[in-house]
């Protein structure tokens, strides 16, 4: 309805739709932001940003009108750490751009470039309401086919699952591996790994102090390319934090030591022991990225993983941002189940709520631009016929930059093949 | 109180060696890995005015359930009970134990280290001669996590690295010192199969049949002739025709799948490599109880009921691999609504903890799609 | 077989826990009360296993 609004708004009067309004109307809204809870309230959009929010607001004329009225309306969900758009089917099959395996590019290989806006995983996963997504360089794996696996896999990108302009930070965050999964990469010790970041952050750090000497070749040969060495001046410009793939406590210990030393931002990722420490990652102002169901003890980096993590963390002032335990890419949309698990265990619905909006969004610095419903936003939102932290609600309608998206997917394209009724003729006659 | 229950177990076990000792040498050979679950102390209880969800269709509002001596006694309203210790429910919902048909906990179990690799006996594509119940550790902390989420049963199966992997066994979810400990009394042994890109990977990787599907299916037929030419030589042996066969633990599990004693669990994607595995049954005169992922059984949901064969599948996982790239979220709706068997599985330390909610997906997503799935199903 | 749950709320909604176990009549597991909360030997002295199964 709003692409064909949108169609006859371009032949008639450009200028119209130059100011493309749409307001929705009558639903409960969970802001997410300083306005809190409204109910039955309107938002009005213009040219894909929040222009207002409130009870009672007037309904500029030639608005497209979207009826909410009984529904749940909450800003878009931000999935805070899969590999969206660079992962078609992983094993075996299809592309998998999420990984660096040769030895040319460490810090510098960013993915932002191989996002792919039609990969069947976009839709399936932005009509049950994720928006934004951080997409991550995975560090890969030692192995035959000459993967080599890096402590520093890459520059992350956050991007909108819209159909336009969708890459929103091509370098949102720098990903690093230690730990157990680390040392793999650091000829198998937990040590080397850490002394290979260690000595990235220093090379840089030199590289960035003394350009122009190493321009006219009067320093020393730097193991990292200069691609790499660019890449992590950007840590250290403050704009784009370590994204650190870690689980065991003394590691958190040792990371919140590494950022004092450097004054470099971190977040954690996994973070199973991570409520071990909440007050010094607090402290430390580290974000923490982690699945709040995992409870097991995975590997010895595990042992002391627990149900509850989420609620601890958020209430010792950490900035927690929610994934799914186990599909953080095709099944990204699981982040709701997530966040229900979360409640469940003993996070307020509020919290758990921002733990899969605006937290990511202030996680990865979009926090200004996307993550809530307020004005000046971009109007990432989205209808659910009932709570959407619930298992059996799905959205009615999901709005990316204000653009009103297909609700149809691939799934639901097999799912309307095959739940017709039978014909005579073999199913690949159907729609 | 936690001494008291292991030494409560202790007991336990020792009445058990007591029954072995009795028995005849003769059944020695029958005994070996025999179940040895002895239930922990109960009480009579009666749970009262609960939402009973009974699994067998029913609904009962404000409904009490009375337990005694391990057995449901009685379900209705207003019961009395002497004696019994009085659980009031009001409020809350009673069902019957989760059970998993597809679990790995205890062969693969947490932490995951390569020590702790021992579900898949990945030296041969043909290993019907391994149980998993020899690779169990009890001490898989995943057992009581799965415990804390309503799990009272499980089958644990071998992996899928192979067309036949070895024998499945259902196991009660309680702590035991050994694998007889937690046997199901009286379950019967369940084979692991595998199609699709697993065996071809594992053993095609390695320059080796089956590298390809029609190497996958060449591989169970050949298995299963020869299964049918032991068989058929003990049967022939017993009427004093010829020699028996020496014992051979890999032709003695195939062949009791074919006597149908040893229930086939196959681990199957795709529609229609499950349309050919239903065929391969059918050519040796076997059952396919269930098949397990199962992603593409909406497809033929309509020769899963024909075939009376179950399909055991997750609320929505997919695209992981290639055969599991037409994963739906209506799956288990579509094959539910033909009539044919549908369960929920998690295959997943994390996922049989919370089996329940991956059902509510599912409900969810069939109101969604048309209509509510009963919620009884 | 008397293998029953109780729940502490509609067992299809992701707020709710199981708040008592029975395995064949025998109580397994109830949430909160340390005396029937099964820990496995791994798990004991790790900080998560306070709460055994929860």
């Amino acid at each position: 309805m709003n692409r064909l609004v949108t169609a006859l708004l371009l032949i008639v009067l450009p200028v119209v739709a130059a100011a493309q309004t749409t307001a929705i109307v009558g639903g409960k809204v969970h802001t997410v932001g300083p306005q809190g809870t409204l109910d039955n309230a309107t938002i009005i959009i213009v040219n894909g940003r929040i222009h207002a929010v409130g009870t009672g607001l007037g309904i500029p004329d030639g608005a497209e009108t979207i009826d909410a009225a009984g529904k749940l309306v909450t800003p878009g969900l931000f999935s805070p750490i899969g590999r969206l758009g660079l992962v078609e089917v992983g094993l075996s099959a299809g592309p998998v751009d999420s990984e660096q395996r040769g030895e040319r590019f460490t810090a510098g290989f960013a993915v932002a470039d191989a996002y792919n806006p039609r990969s069947t995983l976009i839709a399936v996963n932005r009509i049950e309401g994720v928006t934004r997504a951080a997409i991550v360089p995975s560090p890969g794996f030692p192995d035959d086919s000459g993967s080599m696996g890096h402590v520093l896999s890459g520059l992350a990108a956050v991007v909108n699952l819209g159909d336009e302009d969708v890459v929103d930070r091509p370098a949102a965050a720098m990903v690093v591996t230690l730990g157990e999964g680390g040392s793999h990469f650091a000829d198998g010790t937990r040590a080397g790994a850490w002394l290979t970041l260690r000595n990235a952050l220093d090379e840089a750090r030199d590289y960035g102090n003394h350009k122009e000497d190493f321009e006219r070749g009067m320093r020393r040969d730097y193991v990292h390319s200069v691609a790499d060495l660019e890449a992590l001046q950007k840590v250290f410009s403050g704009t784009t934090p370590l994204l650190v793939n870690i689980n065991r406590a003394s590691d958190i210990e040792a990371l919140t030591r590494l950022i004092t030393e450097y004054r470099i931002a971190a977040i954690i990722v996994g973070g199973a022991e991570a409520w071990m420490l909440a007050d010094e990652i607090a402290a430390a102002n580290i974000s923490v990225i982690l699945s709040p169901a995992y409870n097991l003890p995975g590997n010895f980096d595990s042992i002391n993983a627990r149900r509850g993590a989420a609620g601890i963390l958020i209430d010792a002032g950490v900035r927690v941002a929610l994934a799914d335990s186990q599909s953080q890419t095709h099944n990204a949309r699981n982040i709701t189940q997530s966040a229900g698990n979360a409640v469940r265990d003993g996070l307020a619905w509020d919290a758990a709520l921002r733990a899969i909006t605006l937290a990511p969004a202030e996680i990865f610095g979009m926090g200004t631009y996307a993550g809530s419903i307020e004005v000046g936003k971009a109007a990432d939102i989205v209808i659910w016929p009932a709570d959407p932290l619930e298992l059996t609600s799905f959205p009615d309608q999901v709005l990316i930059n204000g653009v009103s998206i297909p609700m149809v997917s691939r799934q639901t394209l097999l799912r309307d093949r095959y739940m017709q009724s039978q014909s005579e003729l073999p199913p690949a006659y159907r729609d | 109180m936690k001494n008291k229950i292991a030494a409560l177990a202790g007991i336990a076990t020792m009445a058990l060696l007591a029954v072995a000792c009795d028995k005849s040498a003769e059944d020695a050979a029958d005994a070996a890995f025999a179940s040895r679950y002895k239930a922990l102390p109960g009480t009579k209880t009666l749970i009262t005015g609960a939402t009973v969800l009974t699994g067998a269709g029913e609904r009962l509002e404000d409904a009490d359930l009375l337990i005694d001596d391990g057995r449901i006694v009685e379900v209705g309203t207003d019961l009395n009970a002497d004696g019994a210790d009085v659980v009031d429910a009001a409020g809350k919902w009673v069902t019957p134990g989760i059970i998993d048909v597809h679990s790995h906990l205890g062969v693969y179990p947490s932490p995951g280290t390569e020590s702790h690799s021992d579900g898949n006996e990945a030296t041969a594509p043909v290993t019907a001669e391994v149980w998993a119940e020899h690779s169990v550790w009890p001490q898989d902390p995943g057992f009581v996590t799965a415990l804390a989420g309503g799990v009272t049963s499980m089958q644990i199966l071998p992996g899928s690295a192979n067309l036949i992997g070895g024998r499945g066994v259902t196991l009660k979810n309680v702590p035991g010192r050994n694998v007889m400990d937690m046997k199901f009394p009286g379950a019967p042994h369940s084979l692991k199969m595998a199609c699709g890109e697993n065996p071809k990977r594992v053993y095609g990787g390695r320059g080796q049949a089956p590298g390809t599907r029609m190497g996958n299916v060449a591989g169970y037929r050949a298995a299963w002739i020869e299964a049918a030419d032991y068989r058929d030589k003990l049967a022939a042996a017993e009427n004093g025709e010829g020699e028996a066969p020496t014992r051979d633990l890999r032709l003695e599990t195939l062949a009791g799948v074919l006597d149908g004693e040893i229930l086939v669990h196959n681990h199957c994607y795709r529609a229609d490599e499950m349309s050919v595995m239903l065929d391969i049954a059918r050519e040796f005169g076997y059952k396919v109880s269930a098949f397990h992922h199962a992603v593409e059984a909406y497809k033929i949901p309509d020769l899963l009921a024909e075939a009376d064969t179950c399909a055991a599948m997750w609320a929505d996982w997919w695209g992981f691999k290639m055969e599991a790239y037409d994963g739906i979220r209506e799956n288990v709706a579509i094959v539910d609504q033909a009539d044919a068997c549908a369960i929920i599985h998690s295959d997943s330390g994390l996922g049989i903890q919370v089996l329940n909610q991956e059902t509510a997906k599912v409900m969810g997503a069939a109101a969604k799609a048309r209509g509510e799935v009963a919620r009884h199903r | 077989m008397a293998d029953v749950v109780i729940w502490d709320g509609d067992p299809f909604s992701v707020y709710t826990r199981a708040e008592r176990v029975y395995i064949d009549g025998a109580l397994a597991y109830e949430r909160g009360n340390e005396a029937v909360n099964p820990m496995t030997d791994f798990t004991l002295g790790t900080a998560a296993s306070a709460g055994g199964a929860e």
